[in-house]
């Protein structure tokens, strides 16, 4: 693969995956440090793109290199952050462009995110690919899990997003 | 699909958790431009050390070629023109590598488990030449104490060599810590939590 076709597959891949993309930063990050995720996942994919074979799908093979590169990810400290004047504001990315959208919904999808990070990361990763409409057998190939444990995982943690997104007045009364 | 995730994966597939076409398309392109360059400058920076040093190389050939330099300078002449040559081959092959990545064609399980086993023996390594360099310490001053018995140093060059010396391994040992403190400590057990994470039942 030379060059200009390797610079063509990034600016498709990038395009056609994007949702994955933003949807990995969302949950795994949170304010300025969206941005670094995002530079650390878009530096994964252009050095994986050669090491695409045709082996699976292209949605797959971001998800693996999205996923991995969230799940090994360290915040930096806020001195040694990058803010370099081309910095991608993440809600930039999500702001709607046809002015169908829910008054709540921009509310409601920042809680379903902050209820996302309450996730164990592992639980996080199945979920996500889980929403974004992923088959049991796609999300166990990507994690190498079996797909009974990507069940269990996926009902198991389902249930706590619900009760976090959801509280029930008993639990606040107790808390 | 399970009825408590419905309201949630009608919220995901709202337009505003959709990125747009023309986000995403900057976010390529302002990245690729970085990308073209960083390749860019590697390219020009290459290509200009390597002219400059087929340059030096062509004027020592023509040297050793006329007979010019004589028994030891032959070797000591070959060893500094390769020893460029060498870094050279080195900064390419390493730049080649930083261009690419293993595929990730391992499952996420895999590639933690992997990641583990690296840094568990960068920091193996780390403890080990730290472990040298502790016993460098000591037989360095036995060094220093007996050149100065011996009469090859003054005190005061023995006490130059022990502190050049000695601040060198010193903050050696320093950035080492450091950097197991800083980078390698917190990998360790951010990599122990995500492969117990991944295995639980």
């Amino acid at each position: 693969m030379n060059a200009t076709e390797h610079d063509a597959c990034f600016a498709t891949w990038t395009r056609d995956h994007r949702a994955i993309l933003v949807h990995v930063v969302q949950a795994f990050a949170e304010g300025a440090d969206r941005h670094d995720l995002m530079q650390e996942i878009l530096l994964a994919l252009w050095r994986a793109i050669p090491g695409f074979r045709g082996g699976s799908r292209p949605s797959t093979y971001v998800y693996r290199v999205a996923h991995s590169t969230a799940l090994t990810w360290r915040r930096r400290e806020a001195t040694h952050r990058r803010r370099s004047a081309d910095a991608i504001d993440a809600d930039w990315m999500m702001s709607p462009d046809d002015g169908r959208a829910r008054s709540d919904t921009p509310a409601r999808l920042h809680a379903l995110f902050a209820a996302l990070r309450d996730l164990q990361p592992v639980d996080r990763s199945i979920m996500l690919m889980a929403l974004d409409g992923a088959s049991y057998h796609e999300i166990s190939e990507v994690h190498g899990l079996s797909e009974s444990h990507v069940g269990v995982r996926l009902t198991r943690a389902r249930q706590q997003l619900t009760r976090i997104l959801n509280p029930s007045p008993a639990s606040d009364h107790a808390s | 699909m399970h009825p408590d995730t419905d309201p949630l994966t009608e919220l995901w597939g709202s337009p505003e958790n959709q990125p747009t076409t023309a986000a995403a398309d900057r976010l390529a392109s302002v990245f690729v431009t970085r990308m073209r360059a960083r390749r860019r400058f590697q390219t020009v920076w290459l290509a200009w050390t390597v002219v400059a040093m087929l340059a030096i190389s062509g004027l020592a050939g023509v040297q050793l070629a006329h007979g010019r330099v004589h028994g030891d300078g032959i070797l000591n002449l070959t060893v500094l023109i390769a020893a460029p040559w060498l870094a050279t081959a080195w900064l390419y092959r390493t730049w080649r590598r930083g261009a690419t990545t293993p595929a990730p064609q391992a499952p996420l399980r895999e590639t933690i488990l992997i990641a583990r086993q690296a840094n568990r023996a960068a920091r193996l390594r780390l403890r080990v030449v730290a472990g040298l360099i502790v016993t460098m310490l000591p037989l360095l001053a036995l060094a220093i104490t007996h050149l100065h018995e011996v009469g090859k140093l003054a005190t005061r060059e023995a006490w130059s060599m022990g502190l050049v010396f000695g601040a060198a391994l010193a903050t050696s040992l320093v950035v080492m810590a450091w950097r197991d403190r800083s980078r390698l400590a917190p990998e360790s057990r951010q990599l122990d939590a995500l492969a117990r994470d991944i295995d639980r039942p």
